[in-house]
């Protein structure tokens, strides 16, 4: 079995890459084999965290999603955020498996705040120290062993954040609620958006989540990414930045 | 191995069998590399004192074995460490040879015969010995410094030889040291001159919170004893005490007598109980950094690691490395202070293993 490890920005970015590659069939570890403990496969016993976080009881625990084919077994740790490259950083220097045994090492990063080559910068400066080969530009898989990349969202090139590809998957999967919440979202003015404190990409937010709440009432994001057809054959198809990630997810793992 | 960039409290955690006992005994006797009873006493330190094996058998160990060679073969290793920092010593290496001679007792059993010949000397009468010959290098002197004992089987070993300046003040705290080790009247009495007694009562009040005062006394007018005062049973000798305190004060005391040296502690969590963990720590922690001691401390224990970083704070010069075997060497994966925190405390993650 060969392993992966896939580091993400947050859950939402997690239900995502795990919904990407049940699409090219893997299967879930919290599915086939109920998430126990004793199924784990011992390479990522190292993940198993310990309760309570920083002593916070409400804080939530980072277990990575586990998914699996018959030849390559793939983590996808979400990181916190801007956390994400300290976090990995020292669960790769304490634990020298994780240099050596990986098959594959990529990030998947939003393009929120800079520009993608930007994005990637302090990814490659303190990944190389581990991956020498660790690429520096968006979207390159570098194929030496271990595989590494970063994908930058929404296509490596333009601003956004996972929610920017996922309102264009909408409007393939879902265009008459996508334009009903469009209309909805438009009702409130300039100086509502300003007293509520938008930031870059917030409707694009708003709007998925708005859909989702029709989608899946009550449920949250990653409930309805995991389950819903925000990512299906029919949007691999038809939305290019999905199907981006799908191909450098599959130069990364190596699949066939 | 390497052990990088040490910290004053340095912890060592890894799997069974990895060498953290063996690291404790190589910085033992590192500290004082010339004196043969310090290795001795280093080979020894693993046995309980009534089950021991002979201590050519305990030296010989410290070494380098190899299965490939036979045990009957006349045996030779080598240990070789090296550092830089204040002390002076940079490098020590120790050659164990092992040899054979013919007992004295023998020569005189066969004094009546004109000419002994080598096949009519009996079996009992061949004696095992070994040469231990331990040579330093020092920052001082680039040549190395050399001395050679003679070690017999089943028989004492005496030191004639001057002593060495070549020594930082050491002490081991095994396991068991304070269930079978005298404790040192006189280095009590050196706390209460240092005026840190009152300092050491409050760390046995981690254990037990009705102890008030700690005295010498000779109720015999012979030996003096060492005995706790208790708010409810009153005067008692320490013996009456539970692992827990006297292992603390076993702990204590070594302490101060490795002051501007070095503290080996095995299993540090060993006898205290998990809620008396912390502060039990802040209280080394504290007495280490004033006392100029080095600590090395290994651990099986998560809620020990846990407890020195609660007893611990960013100033605190604190260091884990876990010690993993490979198949021809083992590494030390270093874990400071503030990345050893977040591996804990924001990460949740297993470091010991």
């Amino acid at each position: 079995m060969r392993y992966a490890i896939i580091g993400v920005e947050g859950p939402h970015d997690q239900a995502f890459t795990g919904k990407v590659l049940k699409l090219l069939g893997f299967k879930d570890f919290r599915e086939e084999l109920k998430g126990l403990e004793s199924q784990l496969d011992p390479f990522w016993r190292k993940f198993i965290p310990v309760y309570p976080k920083k002593g916070n009881l409400y804080k939530r625990l980072d277990m990575p999603s586990l998914l699996f084919n018959d030849t390559i077994f793939v983590a996808i740790y979400p990181g916190e955020g801007s956390n994400l490259v300290t976090n990995l950083d020292d669960i790769l220097f304490a634990n020298s498996e994780y240099q050596t045994n990986l098959a594959a090492f990529g990030i998947l990063a939003d393009c929120d705040k800079s520009t993608p080559d930007r994005i990637v910068e302090p990814y490659a400066n303190k990944f190389r120290s581990y991956f020498p080969n660790f690429p520096d530009r968006p979207g390159v898989v570098n194929t030496n062993s271990p595989r590494t990349g970063v994908y930058v969202l929404p296509d490596n090139a333009s601003p956004g954040v996972l929610d920017t590809l996922l309102c264009e998957c909408g409007q393939i999967a879902y265009p008459a609620y996508m334009e009903k919440a469009s209309s909805y979202l438009n009702e409130f003015s300039e100086s509502d958006i300003k007293s509520l404190k938008w930031k870059n990409f917030d409707r694009e937010k708003a709007l998925v989540a708005t859909v989702v709440s029709v989608l899946k009432p009550g449920k949250t994001n990653t409930t309805s990414i995991a389950d819903n057809n925000w990512v299906s054959e029919q949007t691999k198809q038809q939305v290019p930045a999905l199907a981006n990630f799908i191909e450098f997810l599959s130069q990364l793992l190596e699949l066939s | 191995m390497n052990l990088k960039d040490l910290g004053q409290i340095n912890i060592l955690v890894g799997g069974n069998n990895s060498g953290k006992t063996s690291v404790l005994e190589a910085i033992s006797t590192y500290c004082r590399p010339l004196d043969p009873l310090e290795w001795l006493n280093t080979s020894w330190r693993r046995e309980i004192k009534y089950s021991r094996k002979p201590q050519l058998d305990a030296l010989k160990w410290l070494f380098p074995q190899n299965s490939q060679v036979s045990h009957t073969h006349v045996y030779e290793g080598e240990t070789y460490v090296s550092s830089n920092g204040d002390f002076p010593v940079t490098e020590s290496r120790a050659i164990y040879r092992e040899f054979e001679g013919i007992s004295e007792l023998g020569e005189v059993e066969n004094s009546s015969e004109s000419q002994l010949e080598i096949d009519e000397i009996e079996f009992d009468n061949i004696l095992r010995g070994a040469e231990l010959e331990l040579k330093v290098a020092t920052i001082y002197d680039p040549e190395e410094l050399s001395v050679k004992f003679e070690i017999w089987e089943n028989q004492r070993f005496v030191n004639r030889k001057n002593r060495s300046t070549a020594v930082l003040p050491i002490d081991t705290v095994t396991p068991f040291s304070h269930r079978i080790e005298q404790l040192q009247i006189n280095l009590l009495s050196e706390v209460i001159l240092l005026g840190m007694k009152p300092e050491v009562i409050k760390l046995l009040q981690q254990m037990d919170s009705e102890i008030t005062d700690l005295v010498i006394l000779s109720p015999t007018g012979k030996s003096p004893s060492l005995y706790i005062d208790h708010k409810r049973v009153g005067i008692s000798p320490l013996s009456a005490f539970g692992d827990g305190v006297r292992r603390l004060l076993f702990i204590a005391l070594t302490l101060v007598k490795v002051e501007g040296g070095v503290l080996l502690i095995d299993e540090i969590e060993t006898a205290i109980h998990t809620v008396a963990l912390g502060s039990s720590f802040a209280w080394i922690v504290k007495w280490c950094q004033l006392l100029d001691v080095q600590l090395f401390a290994t651990t099986h224990s998560l809620e020990a690691i846990d407890a020195m970083l609660e007893a611990s704070d960013s100033e605190t010069d604190l260091v884990l490395y876990r010690l993993e075997k490979k198949e021809s060497q083992t590494k030390a994966i270093r874990l400071e202070r503030e990345r050893l925190q977040r591996l804990r405390e924001d990460l949740g993650q297993e470091v010991r293993v």
